[in-house]
């Protein structure tokens, strides 16, 4: 009696029709949000040099010696006697030009010196990021089926470990085991080419993989175990649905949606942890690069470096935002 | 039906029931050893029979229903026998599982807001349940729109909308749909009705019995409502505290039951066509299934209970033709049970004084909207009430009528968007903006017992903390506090040694009891109550129900008395208002509105309050 | 349930606490020799009965470096942990149970601090104003506040609706006693669970600046910095960099653990 009246219904498959446009508005407002955000922390990032004890002209010397001639040089390319909003305006400019100036260290463009380091930093926070998303959901959702088990508690206690274990120590670890005392893997070094570099930065990947790992699984396993209590497994079970099914399109889909949430710490973590892991394995990157800059105070490295992470951490916040708002249908098309 | 009622009149001498279990037992392994839940159940379910197990909660009756699917939580295990058409079904493996569920035993659970998938389509949900919907994914939406309109949804475009875009009947609807995408010849419903409204519960349950008729299927509902259950069962298995007390058809169990705690069930309902003078409360509350190991389960709150009825956990027999007892005394006491239900019917209540006195809280053109300008929700539409000092009324409605907000606009918990409030005297147009002075008067005025036991009190603070905070908070220079905190406990019917527990150590009826003793520390004139009883058992109900019947008796309290459920208004209001989609509808004295009820909804509320007639269910959709 | 099972781990932990907090305290009075005394006779030296665990590059004792470094280790986590503590608790109980504009502006905060790499602060703050321990653990606290405050808000949120705390505002039960002498209890317990994780978090990040040589002054006897000074005698002599390392994840590992039992302890108080 009703599929007569529904046949009509049958072929109109409204997917994305009632969320699109919703979306749409969410990303433009957040967009809006982001850009206000950004015009905030590059002001911040300007007074950076203003915040340093002494004079800026000292500061953007660094050890080059005094002379009048150096000192009107400085003034003119950062436009220190223009006054203090124009100068940001002028810096901002420029920034947006990718111009911020040049290091103290190596009197070349800060720009050249964070091209060069760029990819490696890149290679390494990707490679981490793999490995991390890989093991601790599928450790996470592992423990979470066999609550209670040996592999549930080893995992667990291991979690413990893993987050208490800052990068540095487990690379020193690492270090020590896999390339001193096996000889398995180069300790330090970055490799030419595709696999060469792969096999050069395994260790440091581990080492930085370690609590993004820890932290993931934990969040994993907390969510899985979650899903796994709720009606809805009970009654896909009860209506004979296969194992796998449940797991996977009922259990796992389910409990993913608030670990994509968690994007924006774990790049922070990776973040914090890459600064740490160039240096305990000296990986010539960015991080390298800033804890240099800090040692030697170049101020206009430090600028950049900030504004590069704080770009990178406010565009994932933004993208975990919005794939949760897909994968997510009871946020996307509005609970009632 | 009456067919099939009759065929199983004697399900002893039936051959190949479909479903038999037998000697049931499930324990859950704990740190301190193995813990009883359920003990020594024997059900049989012939083919196209409806069986009902009723109880109260910790009754069992979920885990029984889970133990025959296979489906017990980790931690729990079963013994004993369950045969699902000669075939063992405890210790079968999860893979052959996979061939009795679904395909033969359907399960349908409480609650329809957690029971679907929240990120499916209902297409998904049911498409992935069906076997023979045919391969191509045109036929199988062709089928479950189908499977729909069976459950009574006849809007295909329900296929596309996900869970939470559907109300809760609806929901319910879909779960149905899909245990049954299968086919299962035996379906059990567990309470497949109680997180719904009234009025969507009468339909739901119309539609499992429609179902279960055009399809000639078994059903097993697992209820605590006796009247339900009436109307619903062909047979009645009421179990309490992990075991079965009493097996009957049902007819012959609403006409005599034959063990105490079914007696005392019957008779704890209050009626809707009546007021008693004084409801049957069962004294005590629930017990765990060890507090009552190894003797009869009921002892503790029997009135018929002697030492005999103290040594060993009586037997289920039978003791009449077709129907079982597990009372050991049930030939003496037969007559005194049959007197008390005689006696209860009989007794009639007089009206309490009725002389309109002074108005002591109104609500004045109630308006409250939620939400943004954008998408505004209207809970309360221009709502007038009062109460006068001493008289109960009563405020009916469903979920989502408004009813509890206006409750805690009444009360500054909530502030309305239009009108005002008078309290004690007191205008209130704003709560901000009152004194110190107004505001004691109003705190002195009115007072509210809220509806959930388990979080009415603080789980970190003994019950003389709170109740001498209660004391100090309306009168700051109390002297003697703990006496004062003593003399509240008895007057709610508690021991005075419970001031040292924490809530913890309480029942739900007794922590409804410490939270009316707050309440009455204010000394107020008016005790806003709302749904005070609906999370408690029935046989608990009737105990809160009578306990505030004479607290306004002794203290001359006015009550406002916030509930769904009709009978409850019955017994306890003179005057009520009836309230819909934030409206009130109808308003005027109880016996008025509910014997001749004018506005429609009215009418359809109370042709969905559940009786145990068998018509009840009849004309609904 | 899982008290007989954790028991003993938890007493191990409880002792490692314990021990830090007794070096931290009289360290310098328990180590065999002064931790900044030189020896460039015997650089490097691998265990022996003189050096426990040898000599660092300059011939310094690493026993007793490691003893007294528990104190830069121990008490800025603590002041980190107990500051931020303090200030979440009030802040988080006035935003979850007040809301409105108070809220709006202490979630503004926590919503800035969310995702803001730590450490990355941190560095750059010492790459500006030069590398000093006590304005680190200042900026830290303004970083670690957020952490606290969003675990009791969220909680109080979860309680503020309740019945108790309604019934205790219609009886007209002050705000502030509604929220330390009601609220408070039921949500303590996860607070001070978080304040132990808070610590373990903070001795991690302060001992990474060290070892980045951008936290205590070169010299100073500290886990971090120890870790970062003698990697280069891992080839002949690991333990000297190896023992530190371990320290911090022993003691962040303790304090992890602590927190996790006191949570389960604490939650269900109420039920008993």
């Amino acid at each position: 009696m009703g599929a007569g009246d529904g046949s009509a219904v049958v072929w109109a498959r409204p997917r994305w029709a009632i969320g699109g446009a919703s979306i749409r508005a969410y990303v433009a407002r957040r967009l809006v949000v982001l850009a206000v955000l950004l015009v905030a922390v590059s002001f911040a990032v300007f007074c950076l040099l203003y915040l340093a004890p002494g004079n800026p002209i000292d500061m953007l010397l660094g050890q080059r010696p005094r002379t009048p001639a150096t000192v009107s040089a400085l003034t003119r390319q950062y436009n220190l006697d223009k006054p203090f909003f124009e100068q940001y305006w002028l810096w901002a400019w420029r920034a947006l030009h990718l111009d911020f100036g040049t290091s103290i260290q190596t009197s070349l463009p800060v720009a050249t010196e964070i091209k060069a380091r760029l990819p490696t930093s890149l290679f390494l926070g990707c490679y981490a990021f793999g490995l991390a998303t890989m093991t601790g959901i599928g450790l996470g959702v592992q423990a979470a089926v066999r609550r209670g088990t040996l592999v549930d508690r080893f995992v667990v206690s291991a979690v413990v470990i893993g987050l208490s274990t800052p990068v540095f120590v487990s690379g020193v670890g690492l270090l020590y085991v896999f390339a001193i005392q096996l000889h398995w893997l180069p300790a330090f070094g970055k490799g030419n080419g595709f696999f060469d570099e792969l096999w050069h930065l395994t260790l440091p990947a581990i080492a930085l993989a370690v609590p993004s790992t820890a932290y993931i699984l934990k969040h994993a396993r907390a969510a899985m175990l979650g899903v796994l209590e709720q009606d809805y497994i009970v009654f896909a079970r009860a209506r004979g649905l296969s194992p796998w099914r449940i797991l996977f399109s009922y259990a796992l889909r389910n409990a993913l949606i608030p670990v994509v949430t968690m994007c924006g710490l774990v790049l922070s973590s990776l973040i914090v942890g890459a600064v740490l892991t160039e240096m305990t394995f000296s990986v010539q990157g960015i991080g390298h690069l800033l804890v240099q800059s800090a040692l030697a105070k170049d101020i206009a490295v430090i600028q950049c470096v900030s504004l590069l992470v704080a770009v990178s951490v406010m565009a994932t916040n933004l993208l975990a935002d919005v794939l949760y708002l897909l994968v997510d249908p009871r946020i996307r098309l509005g609970r009632r | 039906m009456s067919a099939s009622a009759a065929v199983t009149a004697n399900p002893q001498t039936m051959t190949s029931p479909l479903l038999s279990v037998k000697r049931l037992r499930i324990e859950r392994r704990t740190a301190e050893g193995l813990q009883t839940l359920v003990s020594g159940v024997e059900l049989t379910v012939q083919p196209g029979e409806t069986i009902g197990i009723v109880g109260e909660s910790g009754s069992g009756k979920s885990i029984t229903t889970r133990a025959i699917t296979g489906l017990l939580p980790p931690g729990l295990t079963a013994t004993g026998e369950i045969r699902y058409a000669g075939r063992s079904l405890l210790g079968l493996r999860e893979r052959d599982w996979r061939t009795v569920r679904g395909t033969e035993l359907g399960l349908i659970l409480q609650d329809p807001f957690t029971m679907l998938n929240p990120i499916m389509r209902c297409e998904r949900i049911l498409g992935e349940s069906l076997r023979n919907g045919g391969t191509s994914w045109f036929a199988r939406r062709e089928e479950a729109i189908r499977r729909l309109a069976e459950v009574g949804i006849h809007d295909a475009s329900v296929i596309d909308r996900y869970p939470f875009q559907l109300s809760g009947g609806m929901r319910q609807r879909v779960a149905i749909a899909a245990a049954l995408a299968r086919d299962p010849s035996l379906l059990i419903a567990d309470e497949p009705s109680t997180a719904l409204d009234v009025t969507t519960q009468r339909e739901i349950l119309a539609l499992l019995r429609r179902i279960q008729v055009a399809r000639g299927m078994s059903l097993i509902l697992i209820t605590h409502d006796l009247r339900v259950a009436f109307a619903m069962c062909d047979r009645i298995y009421v179990m309490y505290a992990g075991s079965l007390v009493e097996v009957a058809p049902a007819d012959k169990l609403d006409a005599e039951p034959l063990h105490p705690y079914s007696n005392a069930l019957l008779l704890s309902e209050p009626p809707v066509d009546r007021r008693v003078a004084e409801l049957v409360a069962i004294p005590g509350s629930v017990p765990s299934p060890g507090e009552v190991a190894n003797k009869c389960v009921f002892v503790p709150r029997c009135q018929w209970a002697q030492s005999a009825c103290h040594q060993g956990s009586p037997l289920l027999r039978e003791v009449m033709p077709g129907r079982l007892s597990a009372c050991i005394r049930v030939d003496e006491i037969r007559g005194q049970m049959t007197a008390l239900r005689r006696q209860s019917a009989e007794a009639v209540f007089r009206p309490a004084d009725t002389t309109p006195r002074n108005q002591i809280l109104q609500a004045h053109g109630i308006q409250k909207v939620f939400g943004g300008q954008r998408h505004p929700v209207v809970a309360l539409d221009n709502v007038f009430l009062e109460v006068r000092e001493g008289e109960s009324v009563g405020l009916v409605g469903e979920s989502g009528s408004g009813k509890t907000t206006l409750s805690r606009v009444l009360v500054g918990l909530e502030h309305a968007t239009a009108g005002n409030v008078t309290v004690g005297g007191v205008n209130v147009a704003d709560w901000r903006k009152l004194n110190r002075k107004d505001l004691a008067t109003i705190r002195r005025t009115v007072q509210v017992v809220f509806q959930d036991p388990y979080s009415t009190l603080n789980p970190m603070r003994s019950i003389g903390w709170t109740l001498a905070e209660a004391i100090t908070t309306h009168k700051p220079d109390t002297r003697q506090v703990d006496r004062e905190v003593e003399g509240l406990l008895e007057a709610v019917g508690l021991p005075t040694s419970y001031a040292q527990r924490r809530p913890a150590a309480l029942s739900g009826g007794m922590r409804q009891r410490v939270a009316i003793a707050r309440a009455l520390a204010a000394r107020p004139r008016v005790l806003i109550c709302d749904e005070p009883v609906s999370a408690l058992d029935v046989s608990v109900q009737a105990q809160i129900l009578n306990l505030l019947n004479r607290l306004r008796a002794e203290r001359e309290i006015a009550y406002l008395f916030i509930t769904h459920d009709l009978s409850i208004v019955r017994q306890v209001t003179e005057r009520i208002y009836v309230m819909h989609r934030g409206r009130v509808v109808e308003s005027g004295t109880t016996d008025d509105v509910l014997n001749h009820p004018q506005d429609p909804y009215t009418v359809r509320l109370l042709a969905s309050a559940p009786t145990a007639e068998r018509d009840w269910l009849d004309g609904t959709r | 349930m899982h008290s007989g099972r954790t028991g003993p781990v938890i007493a191990a932990c409880l002792a490692v606490v314990l021990g830090v907090i007794v070096l931290a305290t009289f360290g310098p009075l328990l180590a065999p020799l002064d931790p900044a005394v030189q020896n460039l006779a015997s650089v490097n030296a691998p265990p022996s009965g003189a050096h426990w665990l040898g000599t660092d590059a300059l011939g310094r004792d690493i026993l007793s470096r490691i003893i007294v470094g528990a104190r830069t280790a121990f008490v800025g986590a603590f002041v980190i942990a107990a500051t931020s503590f303090l200030f979440g608790n009030l802040l988080g109980l006035l935003a979850g149970y007040r809301g409105g504009w108070i809220d709006a502006i202490l979630m503004r905060w926590v919503d800035m601090m969310w995702s803001i790499p730590t450490l990355l602060v941190l560095i750059v703050f010492a790459g500006i104003i030069g590398a000093q321990y006590w304005p680190s653990v200042a900026v830290l606290v303004v970083l670690t506040v957020p952490f606290d405050l969003r675990v009791v808000r969220g909680a109080t949120l979860e309680q503020v609706p309740r019945p108790y705390v309604e019934a205790a505002k219609t009886l007209g039960v002050p705000g502030w006693r509604i929220m330390l002498l009601h609220i408070w209890p039921n949500v303590s317990a996860s607070a001070i669970a978080n304040a132990f994780l808070v610590f373990a978090d903070a001795l991690v990040v302060l001992s990474g600046l060290s070892f980045l040589g951008l936290g205590v002054p070169p010299g100073t006897p500290d886990w971090g910095l120890m870790l970062a000074e003698n990697v280069p005698l891992l080839f002949v002599h690991p333990v000297a960099s190896l023992a530190p390392g371990a320290l911090i994840v022993l003691t962040a590992t303790s304090m992890n653990l602590i927190g996790d039992w006191l949570q389960e302890q604490l939650a269900t108080r109420g039920e008993r």
